[in-house]
């Protein structure tokens, strides 16, 4: 009955004196030790990237999948424990194609994302069940009034827009930008908020910075070349091949120092009028590979850049 | 007293540049008997969607309720007005379900952001299709061919209307079932302009 | 003795269906004996005028071809300013006018708001339209609440018109012909009371189903007046009641 717990541990329907549900909170940290998930919300796609430690040698590569296909227009990534999170798949793809059966339209991705938060904190208010020990990350197109007011204002044809909600143990919905769970959350996260956009946009800011970037890079290339244009990189404005590099990138940074291999990655990416879809093996093997250089080559970089600062102090104080 | 009041009924849909037409006679007869003169067959089921009804008026009056129920609830649900589609879906579900308990002939047309224009025909039996035009109940036999010679899709406003209240002036003309005067509600696609629901006397 | 009669006495403790055996026997050998319900072929009529809602029915009641009740009262109390005139079979009528009137009654107290004529005809078609057709009640309701004067006409099978005067039962065709020839707008409650006496009137003298006196209920903002047998039509004179 010692420990952090005092016995206020045991159950999820007992708070403890300081007002905490202990079994949530455990099942949290059934996400923070297993592989790194992270999303990134583009501006008319979204991609899922995963990193899974290699579990045997014997294992075929591509088993222990991560990422799961909800319907043409969903998709759902599963940290933590996988077995957990396969039956919430197999839920939501009930609960969607029950939709689609009862109203003839694809269900909107925040209203799945509610019910899989409402399915969720269910299972952490009855005494016989655990809570599941997972975070969902629910991806996904909506088509709705918004994007047919905003294709209908740029004259082009609706097919919806990206949405992209983080799903906690404990029933809580978050619709994000971009989100990162697991051991490497901490780079991760870094790393991905250097990508947010400026601001919140709506359609209309939307198309006053793409009047001004416009300006901009032309501005740039009589001005000073090219640098500055690519220095503002961030998620309104990549593609889905750049994020996927991106996304191999903060990987990378985020593994883990101690293994001595990465584990293998998979990235599935989803768009306005494209399906859930896989990146290649391959492709991603590429990718890593060409991020490993760029890194290798980055850290010697800083490392003469740091050189020449400290001169550039020590000659100063001189 | 037994027989059960019916809708023999002339109602019809029409799809236009810009909008949806409903039109439906005013007669409610039980027997040969005329229990109402001026009744109302046209329901509403949201702000931009409504329905024609024919056959039972028992029945499809409670076609009407509970889809209007149940299609704010899914509007709240996903926090903006429904698809005419879905509306169509939900009322198909009842007249699928209990189709050996029911008689109803139903359609249903309006507006929404996301489509556009839509009219549903929904006959007895349960199933649903989309078409342009839709004429239903029991004047309805006597308008097809005029309907089939004078439609046209890229009509204005004032012509659909026109040509909606011709159909449904020959239509009452043949049918005994059929009479009374012809109420319209006329859906544009486009928010600014207000959902019009009037009635007309017969053009013939 | 009849066989089935004397097993009846033989073993008369045991639970049988003796009894259902011997009704088949009965109902089989006498037409007299064939089921029949207390209908009221019927004239029921309601009206609005200035002030508020007049409903007005005749008191014949029958069983086929026989007059089982020469004054039956077909206005029934749904609340204080609230009647529903009922049409078809009786114990149908009765019986689900009772029923709304009690929930109605409760619903007033939950909700500590006056009832309104709406809630009334919702609770009426939904109980119809549930039995699909079953229920013979075919009922004129009509009262007068905060949103104002209402009518309606609710039919066997669930459905409900709402129209300024109304017609139902077996002679609801004679005494349609007086309310299309006379209604007007904004009646006068005497004229209103006159026009729906004849109105009935119509009825029990053309209609076999329908006969003896009229009963007519006022309801206006300020109170309701009930009034039976406003005129004794088809009543030997001296033979009340």
């Amino acid at each position: 009955m010692s420990g952090i717990g005092a016995g206020y541990d045991l159950s999820v329907t007992t708070f403890s004196q300081e007002g905490r549900i202990f079994q949530v909170e455990y099942a949290s940290k059934a996400v923070e030790t297993r592989g790194t998930m992270l999303s990134m919300r583009l501006d008319d796609s979204i991609l899922i990237a995963t990193e899974k430690p290699t579990l045997s040698k014997m294992a075929i590569s591509s088993s222990r999948r991560r990422v799961y296909r909800i319907s043409s227009h969903i998709m759902m990534g599963v940290s933590g424990i996988l077995a957990d999170g396969r039956a919430i798949v197999e839920w939501a793809r009930e609960e969607t194609s029950r939709f689609k059966d009862n109203y003839d339209r694809d269900i909107p991705v925040f209203v799945l994302a509610e019910r899989v938060g409402n399915f969720m904190h269910a299972y952490t208010t009855h005494p016989s069940v655990r809570p599941f020990g997972t975070t969902i990350c629910l991806c996904g197109v909506t088509k709705d009034v918004q994007s047919a007011r905003a294709s209908r204002a740029a004259k082009k044809p609706d097919n919806g827009r990206p949405e992209l909600f983080q799903i906690t143990p404990s029933g809580d919905v978050n619709r994000m930008h971009a989100m990162a769970v697991g051991k490497g959350r901490q780079v991760a996260r870094v790393e991905l908020e250097k990508l947010l956009p400026p601001h919140n946009r709506d359609a209309f800011t939307i198309e006053m910075d793409a009047q001004r970037r416009q300006v901009e890079a032309a501005r740039d290339t009589e001005e000073e070349g090219e640098e500055e244009a690519a220095a503002e990189k961030h998620l309104d404005n990549m593609t889905l091949d750049i994020a996927a590099k991106e996304a191999v990138r903060i990987l990378y940074l985020a593994r883990d120092a101690s293994e001595t291999e990465m584990g293998e990655i998979e990235i599935c990416g989803i768009g306005v009028g494209m399906i859930p879809t896989f990146i290649p093996a391959e492709k991603i093997k590429n990718l890593l590979e060409e991020v490993k250089k760029e890194e290798e080559e980055e850290s010697s970089d800083d490392d003469e850049e740091t050189d020449e600062a400290e001169l550039g102090e020590s000659s100063e104080t001189e | 007293m037994a027989e059960p009041v019916k809708l023999g009924t002339t109602i019809m849909s029409v799809k236009y540049a810009g909008g949806v037409i409903l039109g439906a006679d005013t007669r409610t007869s039980a027997g040969s008997y005329v229990a109402n003169r001026v009744s109302y067959k046209i329901s509403k089921l949201s702000d931009r969607i409504y329905c024609c009804r024919s056959g039972s008026a028992a029945d499809t009056r409670f076609l009407a309720d509970v889809t209007k129920t149940n299609l704010s609830m899914h509007s709240s649900i996903i926090e903006e007005p429904p698809l005419v589609r879905t509306a169509a879906r939900l009322m198909r579900h009842y007249t699928y379900a209990y189709r050996e308990h029911l008689s109803a002939g139903l359609i249903v047309a309006g507006v929404d952001e996301i489509e556009g224009p839509k009219v549903f025909q929904l006959p007895s039996g349960g199933s649903a299709i989309e078409i342009p035009v839709a004429i239903g109940g029991s004047g309805s036999t006597f308008i097809t061919a005029f309907v089939d010679a004078n439609y046209r899709p890229d009509m204005n406003k004032a012509e659909a209307l026109q040509f909606v209240i011709r159909a449904i002036s020959h239509a009452m003309d043949r049918d005994g079932s059929s009479g009374g005067i012809i109420r319209t509600v006329v859906i544009p696609e486009s928010e600014d302009e207000e959902v019009a629901e009037e009635w007309h006397k017969t053009v013939l | 003795m009849y066989t089935l009669e004397k097993k009846l006495l033989e073993e008369p403790k045991k639970t049988s269906f003796t009894y259902s055996e011997r009704n088949a026997h009965l109902l089989a050998s006498s037409k007299d004996l064939k089921k029949t319900f207390l209908k009221t072929g019927t004239t029921i009529v309601g009206m609005i005028f200035k002030d508020g809602v007049v409903l007005a029915a005749d008191t014949r009641s029958t069983v086929d071809k026989i007059v089982a009740d020469k004054n039956c009262e077909k206005l029934h109390f749904i609340s204080e300013n609230i009647y529903c005139a009922g049409a078809g079979v009786a114990a149908d009528t009765e019986h689900i006018t009772e029923m709304v009137s009690s929930r109605l009654s409760l619903h007033s107290l939950r909700s500590g708001e006056h009832p309104r004529v709406v809630s009334a005809m919702t609770m009426l078609k939904d109980h119809l339209f549930k039995h699909m057709g079953y229920l013979t009640a075919a009922l004129i309701l009509g009262g007068v609440d905060a949103t104002g004067p209402h009518l309606y006409s609710v039919w066997p099978h669930g459905s409900v018109d709402c129209l300024p005067y109304l017609t139902m039962g077996s002679g609801s065709v004679a005494a349609m012909s007086f309310l299309e020839a006379r209604y007007e707008d904004g009646l006068e409650e005497e004229a209103a009371i006159g026009l729906i006496g004849d109105a009935i009137e119509a009825g029990i003298l053309n209609d076999l189903g329908s006969g003896s006196n009229v009963d007519i209920v006022v309801i206006k903002k300020d109170g309701t007046r009930m009034m039976r047998n406003v005129r004794k039509t088809g009543t030997i004179s001296g033979d009340d009641e």
